[in-house]
């Protein structure tokens, strides 16, 4: 399996399609930043985070389901994936092979990518005021849960449809399908979606909408409430496995008695 | 007595409601270059994807090594190579980039490889030229090329010269042949162009709307196709006993029917039409026959259309 890990790894590292869809988000993410309205010599990095995060939430979903969708289903579209098995990889390897891929270059690139902005902003102006730094850094190793899950449900469109350029468009669809209606839901209903989607889940949290005005430096400056609970914490965390195991897990079912043709 | 190394028992596919493989068995030993003749849609190439993996059969087993299930199977698999359909490749990416990815996904630890069998099949000078710009005799070579990457113990080559030139054909039959002969590998092939197969192949499997019609050794082909008398006759048993005791016969055959093949005497025919009338057999049919692989597939496959309701032009 870890064969199929390095292979994949090399065509991606090769494939002009991932470099312009990693280059494209950057640019996107760095955008946002240049055209806010905000002057950029008082933008810290925690002002940056909340103009931005809404943004970077959905360059996020966008470069995972780009990428997962091209790195486990590619293959399937000019058959180079049947040479695995050929060559003696049973389906699993093959399978989760790819799986193990998808995982590691959308969460490191997509929170890379996401995190640039941010971390240049700090570079330049400083943190900033307006959060605690420390739960910050908690949220974003929370938002990994998520996006295992995201990956999941994307590869298993991908191994269902036995095309990556299909499950990137069922995929937006699905995803934009799940947006709008969970803001309708929320509008209708006044209650917050939290762990039912992946990307609601995101959003929760990412979502510090409560601040209070706080004194400092000769000025009134809103701090956001940004502690993670642990129910938030837990509930992230056991939701997004076990419902990401299940995608994969259904996923290797269908994979695993598919005719190869 | 060479080694089985596969063995195919009743293999069985079927797709919604038609059968394309039924009952399919055979053996592959140690050394063989095995044809694999069929016409488009016979089922041989769907044999070579149940034996690759790629197709789960419904019925009946495969043994490569001995193995038979799935881990087992996917072990021996690691000795052998396979090319069936046409070559994948990446198209974006060059011949060397594509047997990179292979090598690397196979676990091949020297690099200097890659360069060995792009130099074996004659694209060492591709350089970074996208596979989508290459030729289809271009394509197959590079098909031929990753199927040489692990060194296999057995290849499996569904249609290698298709597409390629009559330079290229000979050099891939000088390449197969040599790949037998001193690195001792086992080799099935498929192909159309049967006056290639009869040059390469030391036993033949032929297969006919997914059932495999017959299957012998290049020797026994030969002694099929050998100029011989075809003998039909009102009494065939007695007309043989009369071709023995009054001319010494030694070389025949007796077919399914009862009619006598005889291979030697060819100039003595009518002594042979003499001796039969003057003791009691009529001759009903006596003719000089003499076939190649192309003749002798297009009578057995003309046989089995006639059998199955369909009618089909035979070659002279």
């Amino acid at each position: 399996m870890w064969n199929t890990v390095r292979a994949q790894n090399y065509q991606t590292k090769n494939d002009i399609f991932i470099v312009c869809v990693l280059i494209f988000g950057t640019v996107m993410a760095f955008f946002g930043l240049l055209f806010n309205g905000t002057d950029m010599h008082q933008l810290t990095g925690s002002m940056s985070l909340l103009i931005l995060r809404e943004e970077l939430l959905l360059i996020l979903v966008v470069i995972t389901l780009l990428l997962s969708t091209r790195i486990s289903g590619w293959d399937m579209e000019d058959k180079t994936i049947n040479y695995e098995v050929l060559s003696g990889h049973n389906r699993g390897e093959v399978y989760f092979g790819r799986v193990i891929t998808s995982m590691f270059w959308c969460i490191t690139c997509g929170m890379l990518v996401t995190l640039l902005p941010i971390l240049t902003m700090s570079m330049i102006n400083g943190w900033g005021v307006n959060m605690k730094l420390g739960d910050i850094l908690i949220r974003y190793v929370l938002l990994i849960f998520p996006l295992f899950r995201l990956v999941s449900e994307f590869v298993l469109l991908t191994f269902i449809l036995k095309s990556c350029y299909k499950a990137m468009l069922i995929g937006w669809v699905l995803f934009a399908s799940t947006l709008i209606g969970c803001m309708v839901y929320e509008e209708l209903t006044d209650r917050i979606i939290t762990t039912q989607f992946a990307y609601s889940n995101l959003i929760w949290i990412m979502g510090f909408n409560n601040a209070k005005l706080e004194y400092i430096n000769g000025e009134d400056v809103p701090v956001y409430i940004t502690t993670v609970s642990s129910s938030m914490a837990l509930g992230t965390i056991l939701v997004c496995l076990l419902a990401g195991m299940a995608c994969l897990g259904l996923g290797y079912v269908i994979f695993r008695k598919q005719d190869m043709n | 007595m060479p080694k089985t190394i596969i063995d195919v028992k009743h293999l069985e596919k079927q797709y919604m409601k038609r059968k394309v493989v039924r009952d399919v068995s055979f053996e592959i030993s140690e050394g063989m270059i095995c044809g694999l003749i069929g016409p488009n849609g016979a089922g041989k190439t769907t044999i070579m994807k149940m034996m690759g993996g790629l197709v789960l059969p419904n019925g009946g087993s495969i043994s490569i090594y001995g193995g038979t299930t799935e881990k087992e199977l996917a072990k021996a698999r690691s000795r052998m190579s396979f090319m069936i359909e046409t070559p994948y490749a990446k198209e974006n990416m060059s011949a060397r980039e594509n047997l990179e990815k292979q090598r690397i996904q196979k676990g091949i630890p020297d690099k200097h490889r890659i360069d060995e069998v792009l130099e074996i099949v004659g694209l060492e000078d591709t350089g970074k030229k996208d596979v989508k710009r290459f030729s289809l005799g271009m394509k197959q070579r590079l098909g031929i090329a990753n199927a040489l990457l692990t060194k296999p113990e057995i290849m499996v080559l569904d249609e290698p010269i298709n597409g390629l030139d009559p330079e290229g054909i000979v050099e891939i039959r000088e390449l197969l042949l040599k790949l037998n002969k001193q690195e001792h590998i086992t080799i099935m092939i498929s192909s159309h162009i049967l006056s290639e197969l009869s040059l390469l192949c030391t036993d033949y499997i032929f297969i006919h709307h997914g059932e495999l019609v017959q299957s012998l050794s290049a020797k026994e082909l030969k002694r099929l196709c050998k100029e011989h008398y075809h003998i039909h006759t009102d009494h065939n048993a007695l007309a043989l006993a009369i071709l023995i005791d009054k001319l010494s016969v030694k070389e025949y055959d007796v077919e399914e029917d009862g009619s006598i093949r005889l291979y030697e005497q060819m100039d003595n025919i009518r002594e042979i039409s003499k001796v039969l009338y003057e003791n009691g057999v009529i001759p009903l049919e006596l003719s000089i026959r003499e076939a190649n692989l192309e003749q002798y597939y297009m009578e057995m496959a003309g046989e089995k259309d006639v059998e199955h309701g369909k009618s089909t032009k035979l070659s002279d």
